[in-house]
C-alpha cells in the first residue's frame, strides 16, 4: 500500500508538471486521503485518552 | 526584486526538506535503523509539502506566476504539513511517557519524529509567511532555468527513491509491521 501511494505521489508530481492543474490538485487530494487512511490503518487502542 | 525572492523561497524549501528526506535515507541505510510505519508516513507528509513549492516552479515555465497559483502551492503545502504534524505528533505522544526509549535512536537530543514535528511546523510558519506577503513574493519576471529544473529533479528522485526503498521494507505485503526488523520482500524470496 505504502509503494502505490508513493507513486501516487509521483502521478500528482507529473500531471502537476505537465500543466494538468485539475488532474494535479486532483490527485494531490488523492493522495492526501490515501496517506490519511494509511494513518488511519496503523492506529490501534494502545493510546486512550479520557477528556 | 522580492518577487525573484518569492521564487528562490520556494526552491529553498524544497532543498531543505529534501535534505531532510536525504537525512532519513543516511539513517535508514548508514545506521541500519528500519523506519517504522508512521515514519514512512511522515516522510509522505513532507513530500505532500514539496508539491506546492514544486507547483509554483512549475508554472513559473510559462512566465508570471498567478497569485492565484502562488496561494494553491502554498495552500498545498499547508494542508501537507497540518497532516504530517499529526502523524508525528501522534509517533511523539506514544513514547512520550517517562522512560519510554522511544523508537530509533535520538539525533541531537531529540527522536527522528520529534525533528519532524519541528519540520512540519517551520514549513507552516513558512507557507503562513509566504501568503501573507504574497503581493511582494510571487514569482514575477524569473527564469525557469537549470537550477529550477535540478530542483524539481530532486524531488522527482526522492518520491521514486522512496517507493523503491519501502517496497523492499514491504515486499508484496499490504502493510508493513509495526517495528520493522528486516526488508520483507528480501526476505520472502530467501535473501535475507
Amino acid at each position: 500500500m505504502d509503494t502505490i501511494i508513493f507513486l501516487l505521489f509521483f502521478a500528482t508530481f507529473l500531471a502537476l508538471g505537465t500543466g494538468r492543474r485539475r488532474l494535479g490538485l486532483a490527485l494531490f487530494v488523492v493522495s492526501l486521503l490515501a496517506t490519511l487512511g494509511l494513518a488511519a490503518t496503523h492506529m490501534t487502542s494502545e493510546l486512550t485518552l479520557s477528556f | 526584486m522580492t518577487h525573484r525572492l518569492g521564487f528562490w523561497i520556494a526552491h529553498f524549501n524544497i532543498v531543505a526538506v529534501g535534505a531532510v528526506l536525504l537525512g532519513a535515507f543516511g539513517v535508514q541505510f548508514l545506521e541500519g535503523e528500519y523506519p517504522c510505519p508512521l515514519c514512512i508516513m511522515q516522510r509522505m507528509g513532507m513530500l505532500l509539502c514539496l508539491l506546492g513549492p514544486a507547483y509554483i516552479i512549475m508554472r513559473a515555465r510559462h512566465g508570471d506566476v498567478p497569485a492565484a497559483d502562488f496561494a494553491t502551492g502554498y495552500g498545498m503545502s499547508v494542508v501537507a504539513a497540518v497532516l504530517g504534524a499529526a502523524i508525528a505528533g501522534r509517533q511523539i505522544l506514544l513514547h512520550i511517557l517517562p522512560n519510554d526509549p522511544g523508537y530509533g535512536a535520538p539525533m541531537f537530543g531529540l527522536h527522528l519524529y520529534s525533528w519532524s514535528f519541528v519540520v512540519f511546523t517551520v514549513v507552516l510558519l513558512v507557507s503562513g509567511v509566504n501568503l501573507m506577503f504574497a503581493a511582494q513574493l510571487t514569482p514575477q519576471g524569473v527564469h525557469y532555468g537549470w537550477p529550477s529544473r535540478l530542483t524539481l529533479a530532486l524531488l522527482a528522485l526522492l518520491i521514486l527513491s522512496n517507493a523503491v526503498a519501502v517496497f523492499f521494507e514491504e515486499g508484496l505485503h499490504w502493510t508493513m509491521p509495526g517495528e520493522p526488523t528486516r526488508y520483507e520482500l528480501l526476505y520472502d524470496l530467501g535473501w535475507q
